[in-house]
Formats: structure tokens, C-alpha cells, sequence
């Protein structure tokens, strides 16, 4: 050790602790080195109070004490905490910090949550807001429609369910050489396979007649319809363009319900016997008139109208038709030309059934002019939305058509009464599709309000604008 | 060295330093008063090591004679040897309070001291020397126990307020 590093020996100077060695070399040094010896000459004083043993104890246990306060000073916060001011404000510390981690942790979760959510919506496909049946492989190619244009993209009808419509009606314009009844036929069905709900979006244009609505709004899908196939028709009249179809297609006023609507809707399913007693009545005093048959011809067409559903026995019993003057060079389904039936009854309905059409001038009783010979009772007998086409005579008078759902019908009288009866309850509409070309006549639909009843009988005045 | 040397450089050593604290005759007189009591009363310690601190302590001694005999005669406030009262040779009530003053100050001062200084100042107390205290503390080098007790050393004294009396 240097003598300048000697200085570190004077802690062992006062307590008398230095080792014979550094005395003599402190000693030695301080005889020399006059600030060590006025050091050492101070440290003489804390030497002679480390000198005294009572002193020496008392710092001794001084310092003892110390270290024993400082070891208890651990043990004094397990004091605190045994107390109860300790134990409430350790629990409720532990209380709040378990409160924050739950909290978090479920706000982790809700978002986790939230985020699948969003991401399932995102990966889950489009689905259309209303079910439309799709089309039948025979009936696809039997359309003879003109695809959407952008007009009626951009309605506001779901845009699947405009895809579902369109392509039930292929672009491909009819060819040339169709049928007076077969263009018949396609505007019928144009007419029937828009959506109720679709035509009640659409402006009115064009309207024929407008009826009561009572009930609410129908929700209803329509029932696809399935076009005939496409015979050969004049190039130089084509059919209008479903666009022009669909968005000129005429709606009743202020219709939430309309007897269109319920043509197509499906009813309840519940079996036949809720009945109205005081229909089986009607319905037993139809049955005992009898009317002899009249003359009429029958050019129905097999349309193949494939149905995704048939109506429900309690479906309200509608019937929908229109009627037309048939062209001259027109022949019927047989080839024969018809010259004395100048006028085309095009007849659906929306339950299977009997139709029956009589002829009434004046007061007289009414006569049947459909069906009567043995083919026709045979076409009598309606498929659900399947079009029947009846050559009608031209003469003086009315026409009745009369649909029932049951089998028995009597065919030999007509019970004028039945109009009145029948005709009660009815819906009544009527819309004209916009083919301004060819003036079409207007399609009818009429609709029995309750449907417990299943017979539809309606009368038709043959109109000079209810022609083709 | 043999004792009349080390008496001689004592001699050299406990003027200065009494010079320092004291007049110059005050200073002459300690430091023969000192050796005097070496002399006469300590002649058989020879041994460097013995006789430094002995005269270490004479002259401590005689230092605070020196300051009760100037203070007994007014030295300091300059009153009147006849209005002061007879000295007592033993150990007065002054004395003690004043070595009691000095041991509080001391406890206090040790209390305030880390603990490091603390471990050292009761291994001392305990009597053991730098290198036992050096195993003790595990170090490998005596120096560092050195270096830590001069620090705590100086932490000491300054929280006794810079001297130890």
C-alpha cells in the first residue's frame, strides 16, 4: 500500500482492528507525513469513545437493533396484511385487477365474435330475398323471351330473382311462322311469370280494368311458367322484349293485394273439410241445374307448364283468361280453319279442375258451348296453370266461364242464381301487356276471396277492344 | 527505528500539529508536556507500534487540558480567575455530558449509515481485522474492503458534522 493510500487505514486506527503489519506501516508513515498524523491525532477521539466498552456495547447494540427492525420490517407487511383494513384492501385490489382481465378478456371475445360474424356474411353466398322456383329442363327451352335489359336491372326487385325470371326467358326471338294462339299463349305466360310482387314495384302504364282490394299486402312468389315451344312466327312481328314486358306490365290501383297475387299464392294446408257449410250448399244447388250442351271448339294446348308447386286444396280458386279475335288465316290446333269461331278464349287456372263455358243472350237460359263432345270433356278437365284455348263464336250475348275444383260439375242447366252468388267475394283484375305492335287484349284475373269455395264462375261481354 | 527516533520525529510531529490548534507557546509547552509523560512514565514502550499510539492518546489528553485550563482561566472570555470556580480533577458532569452528546451523535450517525457501512462498522466493533472482514464479505482483494471503510469512514464523520468531538 502506497502512503498515499494509507489513509484508508485510519477506520482501523479508531477501532483498534488493524493487523501488527499495517500498525507499523501507519505508524511508520504518520512520523513522516504530517496530514496522517494530524488524521490519525483526530481519529483519537472516536478512538477513545470505541474504547470505552459501555460505548462500544451501545453502538454494538445499536446496530444490532437496526438489523433486527430491518429483518422484521418483511414480517410487519404480513402484519398489515392480517389485518382486516389489510384484508379489504388487498381484496379489493384483487377484486379490481380480476375485474379489468375478465372485462378484456371478454371485449376480446365480443370482437372475436364480431369479426367471425363479419366474416361468415362475407363468405356467405348471396341468396336471393324471395324463393323463385327454378325452371324445368322442358321448360327452358320452350321460353321465347328476350333477355333483361338494363331498365330492368335497375329496378329495385332482387337482382337474383331478376336473374331467375330472365333466365327462364332465353333472348332468342320467336321464329317465324307462330300461331296466332301460340303468340297467345307466350303473352299469356310473360304475363303470368311476372311476379306479383314484382308487377306491384312497377309503374302502371297500361290498365284494362281495376278491382277492389281488400285484404293486405301478398308476399307471394310466383310459380314459374313455362313457355310452349316456340312454333315459327312472322319475323316481321316480333314479341316485345321481356323489358318492355315486365316494365309496362299494368297493376291494379293502390294494389297491395291483388287477385293476380292470389292466383298465384299458395294456400294454407288444411284439409278439404273446412269447407263452408253455405258453399256445400251453393255448391249442391249448382249441381242440380242442367243445361244441354252448345257448340264450341277446343284448341288446347299441351304447354307443359311444369309447376315447382300445386296449389293447396285451400288455395283461393282463380281462374285467369283473356280473350281475343282470331285472325283469318288462322287455323286451329287441328288445322282446321275455324271460320265461324272468330273469337280465342285463352283459359288457366290455378287449381286442377272442370271449366265449363256457356253462352247466355239475353234472359234466356244459359247454354254450354265447352265442353262438348267427348274430346272436350276430356280437355274440360284443367291442369293447374295449364292454358286451354277455346274458339269461341262470335254472336250476340255473354259468355260464362264457370271453374270448379271438384269433378262433378252438371253440365246440363245453368243456375243464373250461381252468377250472383259466385260473383260475390270475387278479385277482380285485369292487365294488358304493353305490345303496342299487335294491341294485345287484356288478361283478367279473377279470384275467389274465401277460399273455401271451389267454384269460379265469371261472365264475359265480348268488347270490340278485347281483340288481337 | 529505535525509540529516541521515533520520540524525536513525535516531537516534530505533535508541535505541528498543536501548532495548528494552538498558540505557538501553547504548542511548545503540550508538546513538552507530552513527550515528558512519555519519557517518565512510559519509558519501557519501545515498540514503534505501541509508542505512537500512546503518544496519540498523551496528547489528546493534554490537548483537552489545554482547552479547560484556558477556559478556566478566561483564556477565552477574558474573566476573572476569582469568579471561576475551583477545578475538579475528576470526571465532571461537563465531561460526561459531553462524551454522552458525542455517543448520541455517534448512534445517530451510525443509524443513518447504509448497510454496508453498518456490516463493516459492527464487524469492527467486533473486533475483526480488514482481512477477516474481507473473507467475510467474500472479496477478493483487501483494497476494496480499505476503499469501503474509508468511504463510510468519511460518511461517518460527516454526519456527525465533520469532527468526532
Amino acid at each position: 500500500m502506497s502512503e498515499k493510500d494509507l489513509e484508508k487505514l485510519l477506520g482501523g486506527f479508531a477501532a483498534e482492528t488493524l493487523t501488527a503489519e499495517e500498525k507499523e506501516q501507519l505508524y511508520r508513515t504518520a512520523l513522516h507525513d504530517q496530514a496522517l498524523f494530524n488524521a490519525l491525532a483526530d481519529e483519537q477521539a472516536l478512538k477513545e469513545l470505541l474504547t470505552d466498552p459501555t460505548v462500544r456495547r451501545r453502538l454494538f447494540e445499536a446496530l444490532q437493533s437496526h438489523r433486527a427492525e430491518r429483518a422484521s420490517g418483511s414480517a410487519s407487511w404480513l402484519d398489515w396484511l392480517r389485518r382486516p383494513a389489510g384484508i379489504a384492501w388487498a381484496g379489493g385490489l384483487a377484486g379490481a385487477i380480476l375485474a379489468v382481465v375478465l372485462g378484456t378478456n371478454l371485449y376480446q371475445e365480443s370482437l372475436r365474435q364480431e369479426a367471425q360474424l363479419i366474416a361468415q356474411e362475407e363468405a356467405r353466398p348471396l341468396v336471393p330475398s324471395s324463393p323463385v322456383p327454378a325452371p324445368t329442363q322442358s321448360a327452358t327451352p320452350l321460353t321465347n323471351k328476350p333477355p333483361a335489359t338494363s331498365e330492368q336491372k335497375s329496378r329495385s326487385s332482387p337482382p337474383s330473382l331478376r336473374e331467375g325470371l330472365t333466365d327462364k326467358r332465353p333472348s332468342k326471338a320467336p321464329p317465324s311462322g307462330t300461331s296466332q294462339d301460340e303468340r297467345r299463349i307466350d303473352r299469356f305466360e310473360r304475363d303470368a311469370a311476372m311476379p306479383p310482387a314484382e308487377a306491384g314495384a312497377i309503374p302502371k302504364q297500361t290498365e284494362f280494368s281495376t278491382e277492389t282490394v281488400i285484404t293486405s299486402a301478398d308476399n307471394a312468389a310466383p310459380q314459374s311458367i313455362a313457355s310452349a315451344p316456340p312454333p315459327s312466327q312472322p319475323a316481321a312481328s316480333p314479341l316485345p322484349s321481356q323489358s318492355k314486358v315486365d316494365s309496362t306490365m299494368p297493376l291494379r290501383e293502390g294494389a297491395s293485394l291483388s287477385a293476380r297475387s292470389l292466383f298465384y299464392r299458395a294456400g294454407p294446408q288444411s284439409p278439404d273439410q273446412s269447407i263452408a257449410p253455405d258453399t256445400k250448399r251453393r255448391e249442391k244447388a249448382a249441381s242440380e241445374s242442367v243445361q244441354p250442351p252448345g257448340q264450341s271448339e277446343l284448341a288446347a294446348q299441351s304447354l307443359a307448364m311444369a309447376k315447382s308447386k300445386r296449389a293447396s286444396p285451400l288455395q283461393p280458386v282463380g281462374i285467369r283468361y283473356s280473350l281475343a279475335l282470331r285472325e283469318q288465316s288462322e287455323q286451329t290446333h287441328d288445322g282446321a280453319m275455324d271460320s265461324a269461331a272468330p273469337l280465342a278464349l285463352t283459359v288457366e287456372s290455378n287449381q286442377d279442375g272442370v271449366l265449363q263455358l256457356w253462352k247466355q243472350v239475353g234472359p234466356a237460359q244459359p247454354q254450354l258451348l265447352f265442353p262438348i263432345s267427348e274430346a272436350e270433356q276430356l280437355r274440360s278437365k284443367l291442369v293447374a296453370h295449364t292454358l286451354v284455348i277455346i274458339s269461341v263464336p262470335s254472336m250476340p250475348g255473354r259468355l260464362i266461364l264457370r271453374f270448379s275444383r271438384t269433378d262433378r260439375i252438371p253440365s246440363a242447366t245453368f243456375d243464373s242464381k250461381l252468377l250472383d252468388d259466385f260473383s260475390r267475394g270475387q278479385l277482380r283484375e285485369s292487365v294488358t301487356p304493353d305490345d303496342t305492335s299487335s294491341f294485345p287484349p287484356p288478361i283478367h284475373y279473377i279470384v275467389n276471396q274465401d277460399p273455401s269455395l271451389s267454384e269460379v264462375i265469371v261472365h264475359i261481354a265480348p268488347r270490340s277492344d278485347e281483340q288481337d | 527505528m529505535d525509540r529516541d527516533q521515533t520520540l524525536h520525529a513525535l516531537r516534530e510531529r505533535i508541535l505541528a500539529f498543536a501548532t495548528s490548534r494552538l498558540s505557538r507557546d501553547q504548542a511548545e509547552d503540550l508538546t513538552q508536556d507530552v513527550l515528558a509523560v512519555l519519557h517518565d512514565k512510559y519509558s519501557d514502550v519501545t515498540e514503534l507500534i505501541e509508542l505512537v499510539p500512546l503518544a496519540f492518546q498523551v496528547l489528546r489528553y493534554k490537548m483537552l487540558d489545554t482547552h479547560r485550563k484556558s477556559l478556566r482561566r478566561g483564556e477565552y472570555n477574558q474573566e476573572s480567575v476569582e469568579d471561576l470556580p475551583l477545578a475538579d480533577t475528576s470526571n465532571n458532569p461537563m465531561t460526561q455530558l459531553d462524551q454522552k452528546q458525542r455517543v448520541d451523535r455517534l448512534l445517530s450517525a451510525i443509524a443513518q449509515l447504509g448497510e454496508r457501512c453498518r456490516k463493516l462498522f459492527t464487524w469492527k466493533l467486533e473486533g475483526k481485522s480488514f482481512p477477516e472482514i474481507q473473507k467475510i464479505m467474500g472479496q477478493s482483494s483487501i483494497n476494496t474492503i480499505y476503499t469501503w471503510d474509508l468511504r463510510c469512514r468519511k460518511q461517518l464523520i460527516d454526519l456527525m458534522g465533520g469532527s468526532w468531538e
